[in-house]
């Protein structure tokens, strides 16, 4: 057998990647497995937002502000190209409790340091063109950024690969190994066994059943989310948009709602999206063909929110499992079992990618920690005996 | 295929140059599927239809298995572009 591993991450999003990084860059002897290809999950499916407005308060609020300052000096860091660019991120209110529900949010966020501008129809309508406002009340604005998901994934990938990391595609972790109540490597789905001083899950949709199997249960829940690229068209939309009821239903509620949400690359393909109910409990199973749901909801929220799209040609279509947690906090900490870290059910991903690699890298080294998880730790329990 | 001191396009619909194809390749990227992720080639109107072909060679020009190198992306809907209004369904709200 090889020698153990410093550590193994499992899942190669945009955690697994920024977390085998920093690892790898740490000193640390890293193993990076995927089950599929890199960014094959939610990552890659992700539109590559830099999403800030969106964050919970407390701890989850300053890894995005402290996330959002890291990401903007990445491409320095690792010298790469990321495509980064500055873009505003349009929260769109579509009855007036949605309206309060963002002015209260932007008064929270407002103390603690991030401004959102709210804009009332008229201001909504001059700010986004395209966008038939019939029927919004409002939207809240908020200065963000843009990147490429997948340059992001490997230039943390080439990065970490510099310093030593060992990537494995296509090779699928079947179980935690648990030697007196301590994880110490996995399993994979061929039977070869990989030891390592620390196992760190990044995987996802796929943590939850992972780790109950070795006795830990872990909120991370997922919902389906689908998409739909278009053609490239010339400049339409001058934000990210999405649906303020998407915080309220589509993430934090079991049996949610469906919620719209869209942008422009700049290449000028249209991403139309939708997220809507939880799949089965093993993701392995959930549905990967594109639901004729989503495409009537897909098509129907751009007839009402675009109706100069009609003709609009789609050209692929993906569909993911979209992890989150009930509470809204990532499960990302120590998990209370000796040798298992976890980084999975984060709400924003590619702001906090950079941030929680270097997090998890300090941790795992034994560098005294600049953030106190116990706030995202607490809903990590032993599974209950029946 | 090589074209010293000219710009060679692989993929038309996406306009990327062997020269990027070759650049993806050697840091790493050495299946369609990631070649594809990496530089846009084969995410245009077309969806690889004829580029995947020529980049499947020039993986095996850099020491791809043939296996590896041919293995094909996957086919997703609608398979050729289709107006958005030919997958709509009933009334706003209709589920």
């Amino acid at each position: 057998m090889s020698r153990a591993y410093d550590a193994v991450v499992v899942g190669g999003g945009y955690f697994g990647c920024a977390i085998a990084c920093y690892l790898a860059r740490s000193g640390k002897r890293t193993l990076l497995l995927e089950r599929k290809e890199i960014g094959a999950g939610s990552s890659g499916s992700n539109f590559g937002n830099v999403q800030v407005q969106d964050s919970e308060p407390g701890l989850s609020q300053r890894l995005t502000m402290d996330g959002f300052q890291k990401i903007r000096t990445l491409e320095r860091e690792l010298r790469c190209v990321l495509d980064y660019r500055d873009i505003g991120s349009l929260v769109l209110a579509g009855s007036e409790a949605e309206m309060e529900g963002l002015t209260s949010m932007a008064a929270e966020k407002e103390k603690l340091g991030l401004r959102l501008e709210l804009l009332d129809r008229e201001a909504l309508r001059r700010a986004e063109p395209n966008l038939c406002v019939t029927g919004l009340v409002g939207a809240s604005y908020c200065r963000q950024g843009c990147l490429n998901g997948f340059k992001l994934m490997y230039a943390f990938l080439n990065g970490g690969t510099k310093a030593g990391l060992e990537v494995r595609e296509n090779c699928r972790v079947a179980a935690l190994i648990m030697t007196d109540g301590r994880c110490t490597g996995v399993r994979l789905a061929s039977g070869e066994v990989i030891a390592a001083g620390h196992t760190v899950l990044a995987s996802g949709a796929w943590t939850k059943p992972l780790c109950r199997a070795a006795g830990l249960e872990v909120p991370v829940e997922y919902v389906k989310a689908e998409a739909f690229v278009t053609e490239a068209i010339a400049p339409y939309l001058n934000h990210y948009l999405s649906m303020a009821s998407f915080f309220t239903e589509a993430h934090g509620q079991p049996g949610a709602a469906t919620s719209f949400c869209c942008s422009q690359t700049p290449a000028g393909n249209l991403l139309l999206g939708e997220t809507s109910k939880p799949g089965p409990d093993d993701p392995d199973v959930s549905p990967d063909l594109t639901s004729q749901e989503h495409c009537w909801g897909i098509a129907g929220a751009v007839r009402r929110y675009f109706p100069s799209l009609k003709g609009i040609n789609i050209i692929r279509s993906w569909v993911t499992c979209s992890p989150y947690t009930e509470s809204m906090l990532p499960a990302f900490g120590p998990s209370g079992m000796d040798g298992l870290f976890l980084a999975a059910g984060f709400k924003s991903s590619v702001v906090l990618s950079a941030v929680v690699g270097e997090i998890t890298a300090g941790f795992l080294c034994g560098r005294a920690p600049d953030y106190e998880l116990a706030e995202f730790t607490a809903q990590i329990r032993p599974v209950r005996a029946l | 295929m090589s074209c010293k001191g000219c710009e060679q396009i692989v993929c038309r619909c996406e306009e990327v140059t062997e020269e990027e194809i070759l650049e993806a390749i050697r840091s790493g990227r050495q299946t369609l599927k990631s070649v594809k992720r990496a530089t846009r080639a084969g995410m245009g109107a077309c969806q690889g239809r004829t580029c995947s072909a020529l980049i499947s060679r020039l993986l095996t020009a850099e020491g791809v298995e043939a296996e590896q190198a041919w293995e094909p992306d996957k086919k997703r809907f609608p398979l050729v572009p289709v107006p958005l209004s030919a997958v709509e369904g009933g009334e706003p709200g209709d589920e």
